[in-house]
């Protein structure tokens, strides 16, 4: 589920708090930068907002690669990939590079102009480097038009600027082609040149491929994962490059609905253990501190074997917490346990310090795992997203 | 020794009328000086503020030739290079509701880097952010939308939502205010600007595939610098914004230098003024000074005495003038920034910019002028013999003997200028400054000819007009120490009449004659600020009543040296010898011209670049620099920058550029005037909105703008008269304050208040006619190096002196004239004054 907001918000934020806001009030992070419910996100996210774009109604016949490529008649999409990658010599890292679209208007006005768009695309990339104990965030944003930015379903090409995530024609030793993709983004301080392989379907997740965020009609999206990414290329942190390897998750959403006015952020989790079986489950928060009932993951087993998990299914106790220094309480770590499946994870980040601190506020990044399924010990690693515990930077 | 001072400054309040005259002396040339610096320095100011609210915080930009910039490279250097810290942007200027306002089209995802938009912050944040949402959605997707700063809405009578027409070269687009920000910081800067999506721009300017420029903003990193350089094609080029934005103003440097200069020519006549009244305040005082040196007062207690007089004299002047100059800068301001927008380039300046530092310089060169006009009578009152009460005459004497010496020194300060002159090359500098040597120079010498000419014409005036003008003329000479000064003064003033005059009428002539020979066509047209739509030119073109077209495209190029204008023209055999070649002979170099790609360039571009004809010049083409050959100089007065004048084909050949932006339309012979251009203006109904003028209104307006030019430099030398007046009145009054006892006595032994009073008026006029006759010779120099040393060097005109005998006259008048009304009020003192009562006085 989770960027719907974060890619509305990233928009607002970006455009009139920070590119064009002055400068910054000294204590304006403890204000309330943002409060779910307010009047601004019930018009953003609301039935009247979404009005004139296809709404995600009913579960539909995903169709791929077509599907990897965009929608526009929806008004919000994404293509987010995150992963956790080894150096040749241990050294860990993880990244996170996501690609939003978002039109603007149902339609784009006709123009003579090439720059004239209703395509907006926005980019983060994140890279945590652990043993420099760094966590470095870039962000791109542009119009969907000029070439500046967009996305193509054939052949596969998502790109803001030079980043950009596309399809490769790469042919496996028995001649097959799989999921391949390439990966490539760079800022200042970081870069990754990756290819991601995978011979998994994507996996759908809510009701086939259909997920529901809230009772009201439309407030849902199309959502479907390739969990486990085979990953390999070259990864630059500071001013050192390293060969690495690893798996990568992607999370493929697009659809006009937002959230509850009730609902205050949402935690999510993908994690690929090692018996190489995967689980994605995202827990919706309410203003009052409740779990929201439409709380949902899936469960994927070694075999293929896909399950829907909705909020009763899972148990998730905080072990941990941490402050930022910017302001906001974050959980740090939890107990996960899936009574159905017998399994108890514990997940801890592999650094507390992965919150991205541009626009809006919010904290990904990689973590281990560890516990047991059907009573064996099992380990793995994964992603995490925490989004609604910190007020957003002036 | 307070006492002292009491005596020093009581003197003063007693003799209200020479305390006011003096101040009100300086306070006027501090005026002058503070306002003339205020109106340049808030002209300057409002035009760099207005770029750097344009260019915000962009160190460098990508140029191109007159088309702009390809927007693909833009995109190239993003996707392909991953340069960020780069902005498209498009400007130009639109109308709406008859205001001209800078249109600035940015892409506002590129924008962070550069500039600041603030939005409003008044509602409630629910409200405040639906309109954010709604403003930035709408910013981005609806063709024609505008955000603006509340002010300039407010000055529309624009509030949001509101659908408005915007009018761009003669076109007009439908627009609609999405939004108003609240500027901070510099609020009249962002006052005017329409803020609209690079994608509005480039429908509204037509400039759809291109750019004005890109942004960039170089952080200490070189690669950047090399990443862009290496990925600009032929004719693009990346340059610092700063350097353009001086290039610009550097334009009108000469024009405001020439503004202080006549500035400074007020304060140097308010300084004889000084002079004078502290002078007479010594004179006056002689007999005191004398007393005070017997009790006791040493030299140097003396001079400080007279020197600490003149420095609160200068102080209390040069505050109140400075308080003058504040107001009068706010009235100069309009018309300097008017002349600068008919001459330079577009500036919006609303309020004067009252900085400390001008206000400080006004009042420093006023106190210091008094305290150096002080010196000279403080140096005499210290010299003055204990106890001895000096009479008259023996002052007289001393000054007369000092006569000769002072004007040796003129004559030295004249030299100098004369050497300065040929060997400061162009400095503008240097020939201002030898202007005011000239003008010191000859002043110095005015006294010594004075007297001569007093004593020389006294018996002769004698056998005219019987003992009483005798007295009068010979008296001028007799009293010299006093009179001198204000005769100096007035000469100096009424000569800068002439010189200005002379210099402006001479321009005026010069500039007639080129515009009755260059502008040959019948009608022009023209759109505001844009270019011809092409095929209503060629209709035009086919109209039953035209029998040719000429074209031209004015267009700016910019090197890293700085910025060329370039004329390009398709020539009609009609108007074959309206361009006044100067080096060359016309069918070879129109040959040249048309044919062989060789360009003509203005006469101020030849002096300013030291070229003429057979050298080359390079200019930044489409494919890169090229050469190419100058066939000639032409006469040319309508840019001071200079212009390079190129044909249509060859422009066409290097830039691919087929925009005109006015034409010249040749009538048939049977053809008339008002059909011809009614029709055309049935033919560009609903496609463009033309300009068109005739050939007389065009001579005529181009004279208007020629002549508002020139208003200020009226305005200043009025104001430099002014001065010279006031000084005038006050040496007559304290004259006749001095000699009040010599006309009792003359009173006294039978004189009439008539005659008395007659006496002092001819003498008034006699010292007006003096000064009136020195100011010629002065005022013909003056507008000779005017025109010869100033405006070449300031401009690179030149032109031949026309002298109207008028102006000589006027000016002969003007100092008569203003010396006699000068004079009425004391003759009316001298003659009314009781006889007894002022001998009883001594």
């Amino acid at each position: 589920m989770k960027k719907v907001m974060l890619c509305v918000l990233l928009i607002l934020f970006f455009v009139f708090f920070n590119a064009t806001a002055p400068p910054p009030v000294a204590g304006r992070a403890e204000s309330p930068g943002f409060a779910p419910g307010s009047p601004r996100l019930a018009s953003l996210l609301g039935a009247e907002g979404a009005q004139g774009y296809r709404q995600a109604l009913a579960p539909r016949q995903f169709r791929f690669p077509e599907d990897h490529g965009p929608h526009p008649e929806y008004r919000n999409e994404w293509w987010y990939v995150t992963g956790n990658l080894d150096g040749e010599n241990d050294e860990r890292f993880g990244f996170e590079l996501t690609l939003f679209r978002f039109s603007l208007t149902p339609e784009a006005a006709a123009d003579d102009s090439g720059w004239r768009s209703n395509q907006v695309f926005i980019g983060h990339f994140a890279i945590t480097d652990l043993a420099a104990n760094k966590f470095r965030v870039a962000s791109r944003y542009s119009r969907g038009s000029m070439g500046l930015a967009g996305a193509q379903s054939d052949p596969f090409r998502v790109w803001l600027e030079d980043w950009h995530l596309s399809g490769a024609s790469v042919t496996g030793p028995d001649g097959q082609v799989g999921n391949a993709w390439h990966l490539r983004a760079n800022d200042k301080d970081i870069a990754i040149d990756l290819l991601l392989r995978s011979r998994q379907s994507p996996v759908l997740n809510g009701v086939d491929g259909l997920s529901k965020k809230s009772s009201t009609p439309g407030n849902a999206s199309y959502y479907y994962s390739i969990p486990r990414m085979q990953t390999s290329g070259t990864l630059r942190s500071g001013d050192k490059s390293y060969e690495v390897s690893g798996l990568s998750w992607l999370d493929r959403e697009w659809g006009s609905g937002g959230l509850s006015l009730d609902q205050q952020g949402w935690d999510w989790f993908a994690l690929q253990l090692s018996d190489g079986s995967s689980l994605m489950f995202y827990n919706l928060r309410k203003i009052d501190g409740t779990r929201d009932e439409f709380s949902a993951g899936t469960f994927i087993a070694a075999d293929g074997t896909v399950t829907s998990l909705s909020r009763d299914d899972v148990v998730i106790d905080v072990l941990d917490d941490w402050e930022s220094p910017a302001g906001g309480r974050y959980p740090m770590a939890w107990r996960m346990t899936i009574g159905a499946h017998n399994l108890s994870l514990r997940i801890t980040p592999i650094m507390r310090g992965q919150e991205l601190t541009t626009l809006v506020r919010y904290w990904e990044g990689a973590v281990d795992v560890e516990g047991e399924y059907r009573d064996t010990a099992i380990r793995g690693r994964g992603y995490v997203e925490l989004t609604g515990y910190a007020a957003d930077p002036g | 020794m307070p006492v002292l001072y009491k005596a020093s400054f009581g003197y003063l309040l007693r003799h209200p009328w020479q305390l006011g005259l003096a101040l009100l002396g300086i306070c006027v040339g501090v005026a002058v000086i503070v306002a003339v610096d205020l109106a340049n320095s808030s002209s300057r100011k409002a035009f760099l503020l207005s770029m750097n609210t344009i260019n915000g915080e962009a160190s460098h930009q990508i140029v191109a030739g007159p088309g702009g910039v390809d927007e693909n490279l833009y995109v190239r250097l993003r996707v392909e290079e991953g340069v960020q810290d780069i902005a498209p942007v498009i400007t130009g200027y639109a109308d709406v509701n008859d205001q001209t306002l800078q249109v600035l089209g940015v892409d506002l995802f590129a924008e962070r880097t550069f500039r600041a938009y603030t939005l409003p912050a008044a509602g409630s944040s629910g409200a405040r952010f639906a309109l954010h949402e709604t403003t930035f959605r709408d910013f981005l997707t609806k063709p024609g939308a505008v955000l603006m700063s509340t002010a300039a809405a407010t000055s529309l009578g624009l509030s949001g939502g509101d659908n408005f027409t915007i009018t761009t070269a003669g076109k007009d687009y439908p627009a609609v205010l999405v939004g108003t920000t609240n500027a901070h910081g510099s609020s009249a800067a962002i006052g005017s600007l329409l803020v609209v999506d690079i994608a509005t721009a480039q429908h509204w300017f037509n400039k759809v595939g291109y750019l004005s420029h890109i942004d960039v903003r170089l952080r200490a990193d070189q690669d950047t610098a090399a990443t862009i350089r290496a990925a600009l094609p032929p004719g693009t080029q990346l340059l610092s914004a700063e350097s353009r934005t001086q290039s610009i103003t550097e334009m009108s440097a000469a024009f405001m230098t020439n503004l202080t200069a006549m500035s400074l020519l007020a304060l140097l006549i308010g300084t004889f003024l000084i002079y004078n009244s502290v002078s007479f305040a010594v004179l006056q005082r002689r007999k005191l000074i004398g007393v005070l040196r017997a009790l006791g007062l040493t030299r140097r207690e003396t001079f400080a005495l007279i020197v600490a007089e003149g420095a609160v004299l200068g102080l209390v002047g040069a505050a109140l003038g400075v308080v003058l100059g504040v107001w009068l800068g706010e009235q100069l301001l309009l018309l300097v920034s008017q002349s600068i927008n008919d001459l330079y380039f577009r500036v919006t300046v609303t309020d004067v910019d009252v900085s400390p530092w001008s206000l400080l310089t006004g009042l420093v060169v006023g106190v210091g002028a008094t305290g150096l006009a002080a010196i000279v009578p403080a140096i005499e009152a210290a010299g003055y013999r204990p106890q001895l009460s000096l009479a008259r005459s023996v002052l007289e004497h001393r000054s007369r003997r000092l006569l000769p010496r002072i004007a040796v020194a003129g004559l030295v300060a004249a030299a100098a200028a004369l050497i300065i002159l040929p060997l400061s090359g162009t400095s503008l500098l240097a020939g201002l400054t030898a202007m005011f040597l000239l003008i010191l120079g000859f002043a110095l010498c005015i006294p010594v000819i004075v007297d001569a000419a007093s004593r020389l014409s006294a018996g002769f005036a004698g056998r005219l007009g019987g003992i009483t003008a005798r007295l009068a003329v010979r008296d001028i000479s007799a009293s010299l120490s006093r009179t001198g000064v204000a005769i100096v003064a007035l000469a100096v003033a009424v000569s800068a009449t002439v010189g200005v005059s002379v210099m402006v009428d001479s321009f005026r002539v010069a500039v007639s004659a080129w515009i009755g020979n260059s502008l040959r066509a019948d009608i022009y047209v023209g759109v505001p600020g844009g270019s011809l739509d092409l095929e209503l030119v060629d209709d035009i073109g086919h109209l039953p009543g035209v029998a040719e077209i000429s074209s031209s495209r004015r267009i700016w190029l910019e090197m890293p040296a700085g910025r060329t204008r370039l004329l390009v023209i398709d020539r009609a055999e009609s108007g074959h010898g309206g361009t006044e070649l100067l080096d060359a002979e016309p069918e070879a170099t129109w040959r040249a011209f048309e044919e062989e790609g060789a360009v003509v360039v203005s006469e101020p571009y030849a002096y300013r670049n030291d070229v003429g004809q057979g050298d080359t010049l390079v200019l930044n083409t489409r494919e890169g620099p090229q050469a190419f050959n100058i066939a000639a100089t032409y006469r040319s007065y309508d840019a001071n920058q200079g212009t390079v004048l190129m044909s249509r084909r060859t422009y066409q050949r290097y830039w691919q550029d087929d925009a005109i932006d006015s034409i010249g339309i040749y009538l048939a012979a049977d053809a008339s005037l008002q059909t011809v251009m009614d029709r055309m203006r049935e033919l560009s109904q609903g496609r463009q909105v033309l300009y068109m003028r005739s050939n007389r209104d065009l001579r005529d307006l181009s004279l208007q703008i020629f002549d508002r030019t020139f208003v200020i430099t009226d305005v200043l030398y009025w104001l430099a008269v002014g001065v010279a007046i006031i000084g005038i009145l006050g040496s007559m009054l304290a004259l006749q304050l001095e000699r009040a006892r010599e006309f009792a006595i003359l009173r006294a032994i039978g004189m009439t208040p008539w005659q008395l009073g007659s006496m002092v008026t001819l003498q008034s006029g006699l010292i007006g006619l003096i000064s009136g006759l020195a100011a010629l010779p002065l005022g013909l120099l003056m507008a000779w190096v005017l025109i010869d040393v100033i405006n070449r060097r300031s401009f690179g005109w030149q032109m031949d002196m026309s002298i109207a005998p008028s102006f000589l006259l006027t000016a002969l008048a003007l100092s008569t004239g203003a010396a006699l009304v000068a004079g009425l009020y004391p003759a009316y003192r001298a003659a009314s004054a009781r006889p007894a009562l002022a001998m009883r006085e001594e």
